[in-house]
């Protein structure tokens, strides 16, 4: 069985952006506590006429180029996102393989996840190819939540910003995925959900979640891995806010080497940690742990190792 | 530790962990932590700090009864 891996991102973010400074006045709170705790300065927003496929598509199109890819050998596509578009009927994934023009024998699903999405979904999509002998395969990510902002709402209208992102994994990666840990407290299902069309979230009960469940879930893929957090060069977390990453840092002892990116477009859901990836220099990074946490409220985590025999066995990349 | 014996000090150690930068002399005891300056994320953290110390839950609906040190201290020895 082949070990399908990671080689490549690529991300589309709007340029369009949402000022929050702008928001101080009508939300009562100062840049302070803006820069130093949300984090965001500014927040993308798609053009309105966009959809989550458009912005898929440009992230689709993008890695295609950077990576020359013959999309005729590309083996699956799955799009993560829970703002598909028509209620999800037809999948979105499918008027995307006819917008990038995937061969017949191209399989693409949607998979409903939020902010665990892009770890799970490595998971899914590795796991999807191995079994069934697959070379290469696109993961996607995409959640514009401006299509559910109640703008009146300071806790959510200051967080989310627009993005979408592709993956590439292939038999022949350059990062190998590894120790993957999962898991959800339904209990706290309704901390983040939709009435009447708007997102709802209770910042406390997702806080308490993710303060308590990120650092066992990250103790957990060390242990698997027989390695201690001072053995990793670089922890990605989901960018839900600074003030998330910077509180988890501190409790995993990982400070000074967990980015935090996201100042000028937002918490972009699934696409936060392919983001912060793609924009984070890592050449001298063997080992990156990464934990994406939220809606569910569900977590996954991953170990990324750098793989040394990439490019070693020629033909698929 | 036994919730009856928690004393201002106690909680005084644990907001000076918890909250970056604060001069945990200038706060009275009965004074409001928001007043005091501190913001909503900090009392969050804080009070996800006294959870886990003292093994208790905080509702959201008792966060009004947990707003300063000595309203804390009542709401424990409860």
């Amino acid at each position: 069985m082949s070990n399908i891996g990671l080689n490549d991102i690529a991300v589309y973010i709007p340029i369009d952006t949402k000022d929050n400074y702008k928001e101080l006045e009508r939300f009562n709170v100062d840049k302070n506590f803006v820069d130093s705790k949300i984090g965001f300065r500014k927040l993308s927003r798609k053009n309105p006429k966009e959809t989550t496929i458009d912005i898929s598509v440009k992230a689709i199109e993008k890695l295609i180029h950077k990576n020359s890819l013959d999309r005729d050998k590309v083996d699956c596509l799955v799009l993560i996102s829970q703002n598909p578009e028509d209620s999800g009927l037809p999948h979105s994934s499918a008027v995307i393989h006819d917008r990038i023009g995937l061969r017949k024998n191209c399989v693409v699903f949607d998979v409903s996840l939020g902010c665990s999405g892009f770890i799970q979904g490595l998971s899914i999509v590795k796991s999807f190819m191995e079994n069934h002998n697959m070379r290469i395969g696109i993961l996607v990510t995409a959640d514009p939540y401006s299509k559910i902002i109640d703008k009146t709402d300071r806790d959510t209208s200051m967080l989310f910003g627009d993005a979408a992102t592709a993956s590439l994994l292939s038999a022949n990666p350059k990062w190998k995925l590894d120790f993957f840990d999962f898991g959800t407290v339904s209990s706290s299902n309704r901390a983040l959900h939709i009435a009447n069309g708007k997102l709802v979230m209770s910042g406390r009960e997702i806080f308490n979640f993710a303060a308590k469940e990120i650092p066992e879930s990250l103790e957990r893929v060390l242990e698997k891995a027989n390695k201690t957090i001072d053995e990793i060069d670089l922890v990605i977390l989901h960018q839900g806010s600074k003030f998330i990453v910077d509180t988890l840092a501190k409790r995993i002892k990982s400070e000074g080497k967990t980015p935090f990116g996201a100042k000028n477009y937002g918490n972009t859901v699934s696409s936060s940690i392919p983001i912060i990836m793609s924009q984070t220099p890592m050449e001298d990074t063997n080992f990156c742990l990464a934990s994406g946490f939220g809606v569910g409220l569900a977590w996954a985590s991953c170990l990324f190792e750098k793989n040394k025999e990439y490019g070693v066995s020629k033909g698929d990349q | 530790m036994e919730l009856a014996k928690v004393t201002s000090k106690d909680i005084r150690e644990i907001l000076e962990r918890v909250v970056v930068g604060i001069d945990i002399e200038l706060l009275n005891d009965d004074e409001l932590f928001s007043e005091f300056g501190i913001d909503s994320l900090d009392y969050m953290n804080f009070l996800l700090a006294i959870e886990e110390r003292y093994n208790v839950k905080i509702p959201d609906e008792d966060l009004d009864d947990c707003n300063s040190i000595s309203k804390l201290l009542n709401f424990l020895k409860k």
